[in-house]
């Protein structure tokens, strides 16, 4: 693989990104640096690049940029789905992956978060006691941008037949002090580490497949909180051609931490309340469908669609949809 | 006066009860899924399998099979049809129907008496007559998936 056209393509995508923020840019902008990364992509097919496989031959990899929109108007309160206004989140991920060997996969990604909230429930850091002047106020019904966290993982091909079994593990590490506090805060600001294992069936003379995965997500503690949660997601998929499929999954997440309710208005002001998007425990059960598409031998178009059927002491998702780019090498 | 009171409390109690609940919480972003290649089928018992092919789909069939895992000699006439059979061990034989009276003379003097699996046109005779010899037929219109699925069973049944 050539290093120089993969840089182009940073360089475009990372001063997409800054244009955006000097910008203060609009909703439709947010797609910008992926068009940007999109253009820049082609850069990469020289013919001295293998050809793409499952990322199961060492050398090989991909680069994949992902948009997601995500619109949110209620929050479980672990009673009740209430009406808050709305969350709007335009997040765009950056991804590579490399195989070292024929089985030891590494993956490294940074999402850029952009996010709106405009309700009743702002999150003003000058109501708390005392005041700290020193905490943006992010929750004005502005969007408010950030680079989230540095994801850095790992995985192993262990088995191949009778079903694929990759055991993983990633890192995620805050790429900066960014603001936890509010509706829009991009993200916790925590570490996180996160071991899993990874399944893939192919049926035999069939084009159906299914993928399970599970993982445990050890969190950074806060005030003596933990929030360490178990992922479990599922997929069923079909081949309608070898370059066409179309899948059906479930996203979950099942974990500790304070309830919604350990939070009643009169205790608003205190410390455990600023540090409240830290602690509370954030279930889900999200379902959707999704379509992917080899629209070229080296690229996949990848689209979903999802919402919240299940939550405790979280944003429910009224939709979420993104789409993907994703170039293999 | 007493309206604008009334009006006031109300839009406090509304407001109120909404920022009771209002906790910021939930993810950025998921991660759905990721990329998944297409497989092509594969064999979950590989096997030896002779396969009579002239044509480019049977060339075309026997080429899949190989891909899916199984150990394919492809022969083009009776003549080594019959060689091939006296002289190596096969699991299955994939041969059209009408050659049977070959296919059946050399099983007869060999050890491993292999599995014919019979290949008809779809809606002839011969897949009507053949139906009723035997538990699996193909056609020539078939996907390979038909075709490594009977094979599948035959080698199966042959404990392999």
């Amino acid at each position: 693989m050539r290093i120089r056209p993969v840089l182009r393509s940073l360089v475009f995508y990372f001063a997409s990104l800054k244009c955006c923020l000097k910008s203060r840019v609009r909703i439709g902008t947010a797609q910008l640096p992926m068009l940007s990364l999109v253009l820049a992509l082609p850069a990469l097919a020289d013919n001295d690049l293998q050809s793409p496989d499952d990322g199961h031959t060492a050398g090989s990899g991909s680069i994949s940029v992902t948009y997601q929109n995500i619109v949110v108007n209620e929050f479980n309160t672990s009673v009740s789905d209430v009406d808050i206004g709305e969350v709007l989140t335009h997040s765009l991920y950056l991804e590579f992956t490399y195989a070292l060997t024929d089985r030891l996969q590494l993956s490294a990604g940074l999402p850029y978060i952009k996010k709106r909230y405009n309700g009743a429930g702002r999150h003003d850091p000058l109501t708390l006691v005392p005041p700290r002047p020193e905490v943006p106020f992010i929750d004005d019904g502005n969007f408010h941008s950030e680079f989230q966290d540095y994801s850095l993982g790992v995985s192993y091909l262990w088995i191949r037949d009778p079903v694929i079994v990759e055991p993983f593990a990633r890192l995620e590490i805050p790429s900066h002090d960014y603001p936890h506090f509010g509706n829009s805060a991009v993200g916790q600001n925590l570490w996180k580490a996160e071991i899993g294992v990874d399944l893939t069936k192919f049926m035999p003379f069939s084009d159906w497949y299914y993928r399970a995965e599970t993982s445990f997500t050890f969190v950074e503690e806060t005030l003596g909180v933990s929030v360490n949660h178990f992922r479990f997601n599922g997929e069923a998929g079909y081949f309608f051609t070898d370059a066409v499929s179309a899948k059906w999954f479930v996203l979950s997440k099942f974990g500790k931490g304070d309830d919604a309710t350990a939070f009643p208005p009169s205790s608003r002001t205190d410390e455990r309340w600023y540090q409240h998007d830290r602690t509370t425990r954030h279930s889900y059960v999200n379902t959707g469908v999704g379509a992917d598409w080899f629209f070229n031998e080296n690229y996949q178009l990848s689209g979903s669609v999802m919402t919240t059927v299940w939550g405790k002491s979280v944003h429910m998702v009224d939709i979420g949809w993104g789409m993907s780019i994703t170039r293999y090498f | 006066m007493r309206k604008s009171i009334v009006a006031a409390v109300l839009a406090a109690s509304i407001l109120l009860v909404v920022s009771e609940y209002t906790l910021a919480c939930g993810e950025s972003m998921f991660r759905v899924g990721k990329g998944v290649h297409y497989r092509a089928f594969s064999a979950p018992i590989p096997g030896a399998v002779l396969v009579y092919a002239r044509t480019d789909s049977e060339l075309a069939v026997a080429e899949n099979l190989r891909l899916a895992g199984h150990q394919v000699l492809v022969v083009a006439n009776d003549a080594e049809l019959a060689t091939e059979m006296r002289n190596q061990e096969f699991n299955v034989v994939v041969a059209p129907y009408s050659k049977r009276e070959v296919v059946e003379a050399q099983s007869a003097q060999i050890a491993s008496h292999p599995d014919w699996l019979p290949v008809v046109e779809k809606g002839s005779p011969d897949q009507r007559l053949a139906l009723t010899q035997f538990d699996r037929v193909v056609t020539t219109d078939d996907d390979v998936r038909k075709y490594l699925k009977a094979i599948h069973k035959s080698l199966k049944a042959q404990g392999t």
